[in-house]
C-alpha cells in the first residue's frame, strides 16, 4: 500500500480484473474462496495478504459490477457470496479485450526489440 | 465515469450506515478466518497453528478493517471526523493548555482582523460610487513642494476641459460657506459645495427628491436655488418631503430649495450640507488660485495611466503658455484613493497591519512552544500509535487537526473580538469628522481574511510539534516514555521561538513607545496657556459685514456682551487662534533696515484682552487696550518672545518699530509696546515669531472668539450662543466648544493610534513573558533529575538559581538586540506620525530594554525557584 500511486492503481486494476474473472469462471463465491483461487492461479506470487481482497470486492460492489448476499459455505460456515452482475460481465469482456490488446502491443514491441 | 460517480455517492452514503456495514464486515471476516482455519486443520495443522497461519495470511485484522473502512466511506472525511473527535478528547484532557492556546490565538487573530477591517475600509473596499474604477480626480502638485494634491484654477479647468480627450465631462466643485437660516431655530453653518451641473452625473448620484441643477441655474441673474444634502434633510427637517419648493435664506440670500441630493461621499469627504449651483466669481479668473476640486470619468478605452499622461502633457503646455502662474504646477489625474489618501496614512495602516501580524506571530510562537512542551509528554502515545501502524502522515495529520481545532476556536473568539474592536474604533473616531466614504465594518473580505489567518495560524503553530513527534524513535519512546535523543534539539527550537518572541515584542514595544511618547507630548507639554476653562468658537462674518467698520462694531459688541455673561472672566476676538484659522504669515521689515529681514512672522489682529483671555503671560511693557483697537490705523503692537528675540537679539524691544510688507507694499510702522510669552499656535513647541496688532490693522472676516471662564466652560455654551444670536440671528456660530474638546478632536490620531500600539505592544510583551516562563519551566522539569543529583552532591542553590536565570536572560538579551535593530526600522516608518520624538528615541529604547529584562527575570525566576525546591530523593527516584 505504501507504493507510488500509479503502481497502486495498476495493481488494484489487475486485482479487480482477477476477481471478475474468478467469479466468471466459478460463479458465486465468498471472499476466502476468491482469495484462495487467485493465490493458486498466481502461484502465491500475487496476493500476499488475503485481507487485501476485501477492499477490492467492496470497490467492485460500489461500482455495481458485483453483488453480494449471505449464504452458507460447503463446510457450513456463514459467508458472504459475491456474483457478477450484467454490468460486471460487460466490464470483464471489455477489460479482457483491453488486456489482450495491451499484451499484444507490448509483446510485438518486445519482439521487435529482440529482433533488432 | 458514471460508475465512479455511483461509487462515490455510495461511499458518501456509507458514511451514514458505516457502523452497520462495519459490523457486517466483521462477520464476513469471522467467516473467512473460520473457513481458513478449517482448511488448515484438514491439511494437518493443530488448532493453534491453523489459527496463527490464517491470521498471518489475512495480513492483520486491524489493518484489513481499516482499509475496508476507508473504502466504505470517504476515508479523509471519516478519519478527519475521527481525528477531530480524538482531538477534542486530547484538548479537554489538558484544559489549561487549551484555554491558553485559544486565548492567545483568539487575541492575536482578533486584533489582526480588527486592524485588517480598518485597513480594508481605508485601502481596499470598493468605493461607494457606481463604476468607481473609471472615476478620476484631477489636480496639481507643486514641483518645488511635492506633497498633498492641490486643485485646479478656474481658467485651467476651462482650458483642460477643452483639450483633454481621455477624460469625459470634467466636473468641478468649490467649497463655500452655506449658512442656512430658515426661520426655524437658529442659523446653521453648513458646509456648502458649489458644483457644475454635470457633477452629480459624473459622481453617479441622483436626487432623492426634486430635481438636479441645470445649466440655467448657473447663469448670472438666475433665481437662487439650492439642493439639500440627504443628511441635512434628515437631521434638520426629519426627512420632511414638503421642504422642496420652500424658500430659505442661504448666506442671507432668499433661495429656493429645489430638491434633496443623495449622499455623495467622495466630494468634500461627504460632509456637504447644502449644494449650490456653480457661480463663477470675478476673482476666480486668477489662474494661480487652485481652489476647484475636479473630477471626471475615463473615456471608454483609455486606461488611467494614459489619462494621467495626457493631463500632465496639457499641464506642461499650460505652464509654457502661462509661466507666471503655472511654472510650478504639475497636472495629475489619479483615482480617488491615490488622490485623497496621504502617503503617511497608507503607511500608518500598513505599519499597523505589520504590527498586529507580529503580535500574531508571537502568539503562534507561544502556542507552538506550549504544544512542543506537551508533545514531549505525548511521546509514548504517539509511539504506540505508530507502532500499531499509523503512518507518519497520519500522525502529523492528527496533530494538525488538534492545532487547527485550537486555532479554529481561537478564530471564533477572534471574530467576536474583531466585531467588538471595529465598533470601538468607530466610536473612538466618531468625533474626528471621519470621511463619509470610510465605512469600518466586518465584511466578507474581513471574514475571509480571518479564516485564512486562522488556518495559517493553526498550521504554523501545529507544524513544529507535529514534525517533532512524527520523527520519534519509536523504540526509545516506548521504552522510557521520553521523546528520545532529541531533547537538546527540542530545547533549541523552543529557545529560538522564545528569542523570536522577544524580538517581535521589542519591535512592537519600541513602536508603541514612541507613539505613546508622541501622545503624551501632545497632551502634557505646556502649550503656553491654560487649556482648561477656555471656550472657543469661530465667526465667519464675511457674508454679512462687507465693510470693516460695521464688522468691527459687531465684534466689539460681541466681546462686550460675552464679557457680561456671569461666569466669564474675559473674552476676546482674534484672527488667529491656536488650532483655529490658518495664520497670516507676512515678511517684516525692521526699523533701520531697508528690506524685509524677518522672513516669516505671524500676525494676529485682536479685539479685547486676547493675551489675557488666552492666558499668555505679559513679560514686559503693556497689553493692547480698548484705545488701541479703536485706532483706525494701528500704530502699536505686542510681540511674543520669539519675535523679540529674533528681531532684536540684544536690547530692549519696547518702543522699537517694524512694519509688515504685503505684496511688496510696506504697511504703516508699528511700535512695540509689550512682549508676551510664547505659546504654541499650531504645531506645539514650534514657536513662531508672532505679532499682535489691533484689529483695525488686520480686519480679517474669519475670526475666532476666545472666552476665559471662571466656571466649567461647558456650562456656558448655551448662554454664549444666545448672546451672539441676539446680536445677529443670521450669523452662524461655528465649532463652539470647550478648547479641551477641540484640542482632543484635533489630535485624535495620536490618541487612538498611540493607544492601539500600546495595546499591541503590551499583549506581545505579556505573551513573550509567558513564553519565556513556559520554556524555563520546561527546562526545569526536564532537568529536575540533574538538579536533584547536583543538589545531592552539594551544589549551592545560588549557583543553580543563577544558572537557570542566565539561560533565560541570554534568550531575552539576544531577542533584545535583534529587536532593537528591527525597532530602528519600524520607528523610522512611523516618523511622520511622531510629535517631538526622534524616531530612535533613546529614552524609549532604554525603557523597552528595561521592561523586557524585568519581564524576562520575572518569567525565569518563578520556575527557577521551583528548581530549588526539587527534592533530590524524589528527583532521583522519578526518572
Amino acid at each position: 500500500m505504501k507504493d507510488t500511486n500509479s503502481k497502486t492503481d495498476v495493481w488494484q486494476g489487475t486485482l479487480a480484473l482477477m476477481v471478475l474473472k474468478t467469479l466468471d469462471t466459478l460463479g458465486a463465491l465468498h471472499g476466502y474462496g476468491i482469495a484462495r483461487r487467485i493465490e493458486q492461479i498466481s502461484g502465491g506470487r500475487f496476493l500476499v495478504n488475503y485481507g487485501t481482497i476485501y477492499p477490492a470486492l467492496l470497490k467492485l460492489e460500489q461500482e455495481g459490477y458485483i453483488t453480494s448476499e449471505w449464504g452458507v459455505s460447503d463446510n457450513n460456515r456463514r459467508a458472504k457470496f459475491y456474483r457478477l452482475t450484467r454490468a460486471g460481465r460487460g466490464q470483464l469482456l471489455k477489460e479482457a479485450r483491453e488486456w489482450d490488446r495491451t499484451t499484444e502491443i507490448i509483446a510485438r514491441f518486445f519482439e521487435k526489440e529482440s529482433a533488432s | 465515469m458514471m460508475r465512479r460517480a455511483r461509487a462515490w455517492i455510495l461511499r458518501f452514503a456509507g458514511l451514514l450506515t458505516r457502523s452497520r456495514r462495519q459490523g457486517e464486515f466483521d462477520d464476513e471476516l469471522q467467516g473467512h478466518l473460520a473457513m481458513h482455519i478449517d482448511d488448515n486443520i484438514r491439511a494437518g495443522m493443530t488448532q493453534e497453528q491453523a489459527r496463527r497461519d490464517a491470521l498471518i495470511a489475512l495480513g492483520g485484522v486491524e489493518s484489513v478493517r481499516e482499509s475496508y473502512q476507508d473504502r466504505l466511506g470517504v476515508p479523509v472525511l471519516a478519519s478527519l471526523g475521527h481525528d477531530a473527535r480524538f482531538a477534542v478528547r486530547v484538548l479537554r484532557r489538558s484544559p489549561g493548555v487549551s484555554i491558553f492556546a485559544i486565548a492567545a490565538t483568539g487575541i492575536g487573530i482578533g486584533i489582526n482582523a480588527t486592524v485588517f477591517s480598518l485597513a480594508n475600509a481605508v485601502l481596499l473596499k470598493p468605493l461607494p460610487v457606481t463604476e468607481g474604477d473609471s472615476l478620476m480626480f484631477v489636480g496639481t502638485v507643486s514641483k518645488t513642494r511635492p506633497g498633498d494634491f492641490d486643485g485646479l484654477s478656474w481658467p485651467d479647468f476651462i482650458d483642460l476641459g477643452a483639450r483633454v480627450r481621455s477624460l469625459t465631462s470634467l466636473a468641478a466643485s468649490a467649497s463655500t460657506a452655506a449658512d442656512l437660516n430658515d426661520g426655524i431655530g437658529f442659523a446653521e453653518p453648513l458646509r456648502g459645495e458649489a458644483v457644475t451641473a454635470n457633477a452629480f452625473s459624473v459622481m453617479g448620484v441622483q436626487p432623492v427628491l426634486g430635481r438636479e441643477f441645470t445649466e440655467a441655474d448657473a447663469r448670472p441673474g438666475a433665481a437662487p436655488v439650492a439642493l439639500l444634502s440627504a443628511r441635512t434633510w434628515k437631521a434638520r427637517y426629519g426627512s420632511d418631503p414638503s421642504v422642496v419648493g420652500r424658500v430659505v435664506r442661504v448666506n442671507a440670500v432668499p433661495t429656493t430649495i429645489v430638491g434633496v441630493m443623495a449622499d455623495a461621499p467622495l466630494i468634500n469627504e461627504g460632509n456637504t450640507g447644502l449644494w449650490l449651483p456653480f457661480q463663477v466669481e470675478k476673482r476666480w479668473n486668477d489662474r494661480g488660485w487652485r481652489h476647484l476640486s475636479v473630477y471626471a470619468r475615463l473615456a471608454p478605452g483609455h486606461p488611467p495611466g494614459a489619462a494621467d499622461a495626457e493631463v500632465a502633457a496639457h499641464g506642461a503646455a499650460l505652464a509654457r503658455e502661462y509661466p507666471d502662474t503655472n511654472r510650478d504646477a504639475v497636472f495629475v489625474a489619479r483615482d480617488f484613493r491615490a488622490f485623497s489618501l496621504p502617503e503617511r496614512v497608507r503607511v500608518l495602516f500598513l505599519v499597523m497591519l505589520g504590527a498586529v501580524g507580529f503580535v500574531l506571530l508571537v502568539a503562534c510562537a507561544n502556542v507552538a512552544n506550549l504544544l512542543l512542551a506537551r508533545a514531549a509528554g505525548r511521546a509514548r502515545e504517539i509511539a504506540i500509535r505508530s507502532a500499531i501502524g499509523a503512518s507518519r502522515w497520519r500522525v502529523i495529520r492528527q496533530l494538525l487537526v488538534e492545532s487547527l481545532l485550537l486555532s479554529g476556536v481561537g478564530g471564533l473568539v477572534g471574530l467576536a473580538l474583531a466585531i467588538w474592536g471595529v465598533k470601538a474604533f468607530d466610536a473612538a473616531v466618531v468625533d474626528s469628522e471621519r470621511p463619509l466614504w470610510l465605512n469600518f465594518s466586518v465584511d466578507f473580505t474581513v471574514v475571509a481574511y480571518l479564516a485564512a489567518i486562522t488556518i495559517g495560524t493553526g498550521v504554523i503553530f501545529g507544524l513544529a510539534p507535529a514534525w517533532r513527534l512524527s520523527k520519534l524513535d519509536t523504540t526509545a519512546a516506548l521504552k522510557d516514555g521520553s521523546a528520545g535523543g532529541g531533547r537538546r534539539r527540542i530545547r533549541l527550537v523552543m529557545s529560538s521561538l522564545v528569542i523570536a518572541e522577544m524580538t517581535l515584542a521589542v519591535v512592537l514595544l519600541a513602536g508603541a513607545g514612541v507613539m505613546i511618547r508622541s501622545f503624551l507630548n501632545v497632551y502634557t507639554t505646556p502649550v503656553g496657556f491654560d487649556k482648561q476653562n477656555l471656550l472657543t468658537m469661530r465667526l465667519n462674518t464675511a457674508r454679512y459685514y462687507d465693510d470693516v467698520e460695521p464688522r468691527k462694531a459687531l465684534l466689539t459688541k460681541v466681546v462686550e456682551n460675552l464679557g457680561a455673561i456671569p461666569g466669564v472672566r474675559s473674552a476676546a476676538v482674534t484672527t488667529g487662534m491656536p488650532a483655529g484659522q490658518s495664520l497670516l504669515e507676512l515678511p517684516v521689515q525692521l526699523d533701520g533696515t531697508t528690506s524685509p529681514n524677518l522672513a516669516v512672522s505671524v500676525v494676529v489682529g485682536v479685539i479685547g484682552d486676547y493675551a489675557e483671555s488666552i492666558g499668555a503671560p505679559l513679560r514686559t511693557g503693556r497689553l493692547l487696550t480698548a484705545a488701541d483697537w479703536g485706532n483706525p490705523i494701528g500704530t502699536v503692537a505686542v510681540v511674543n518672545e520669539s519675535f523679540a528675540a529674533r528681531a532684536w537679539p540684544e536690547g530692549n524691544p519696547l518702543q522699537k518699530q517694524f512694519r509688515f510688507v504685503i505684496n511688496r507694499k510696506p504697511q504703516p510702522w508699528l511700535t512695540v509696546v509689550g512682549v508676551v510669552g510664547d505659546f504654541a499656535q499650531r504645531e506645539r513647541a514650534i514657536h513662531k515669531p508672532l505679532a499682535y496688532v489691533p484689529y483695525s490693522h488686520l480686519p480679517g472676516a474669519d475670526v475666532s472668539v476666545v472666552v476665559r471662564t471662571a466656571v466649567p466652560p461647558g456650562t456656558l455654551i448655551g448662554p454664549v450662543r444666545h448672546a451672539i444670536r441676539t446680536l445677529d440671528p443670521d450669523l452662524p456660530v461655528i465649532e463652539l466648544d470647550t478648547f479641551e474638546r477641540r484640542f482632543a478632536i484635533d489630535h485624535w490620531p495620536a490618541r487612538v493610534f498611540g493607544s492601539m500600539f500600546a495595546l499591541f505592544g503590551g499583549i506581545a510583551l505579556l505573551l513573550a513573558g509567558i513564553g519565556l516562563y513556559g520554556v524555563t519551566s520546561y527546562a526545569v522539569s526536564q532537568r529536575s533529575h540533574e538538579i536533584g543529583v547536583r543538589m545531592a552532591l552539594g551544589a549551592s542553590s545560588r549557583s543553580i538559581l543563577s544558572e537557570m536565570l542566565a539561560g533565560g536572560l541570554r534568550q531575552a538579551l539576544i531577542g533584545l538586540v535583534l529587536g532593537l535593530g528591527g525597532a530602528a526600522v519600524l520607528t523610522r516608518l512611523l516618523e511622520a506620525q511622531l510629535v517631538d520624538v526622534p524616531p530612535h528615541d533613546p529614552a524609549t529604547f532604554a525603557g523597552v530594554a528595561g521592561l523586557l529584562v524585568t519581564i524576562a527575570i520575572a518569567g525565569c525566576l518563578v520556575p527557577a525557584r521551583r528548581a530549588l525546591r526539587v527534592n533530590p530523593v524524589d528527583a532521583l527516584r522519578h526518572e
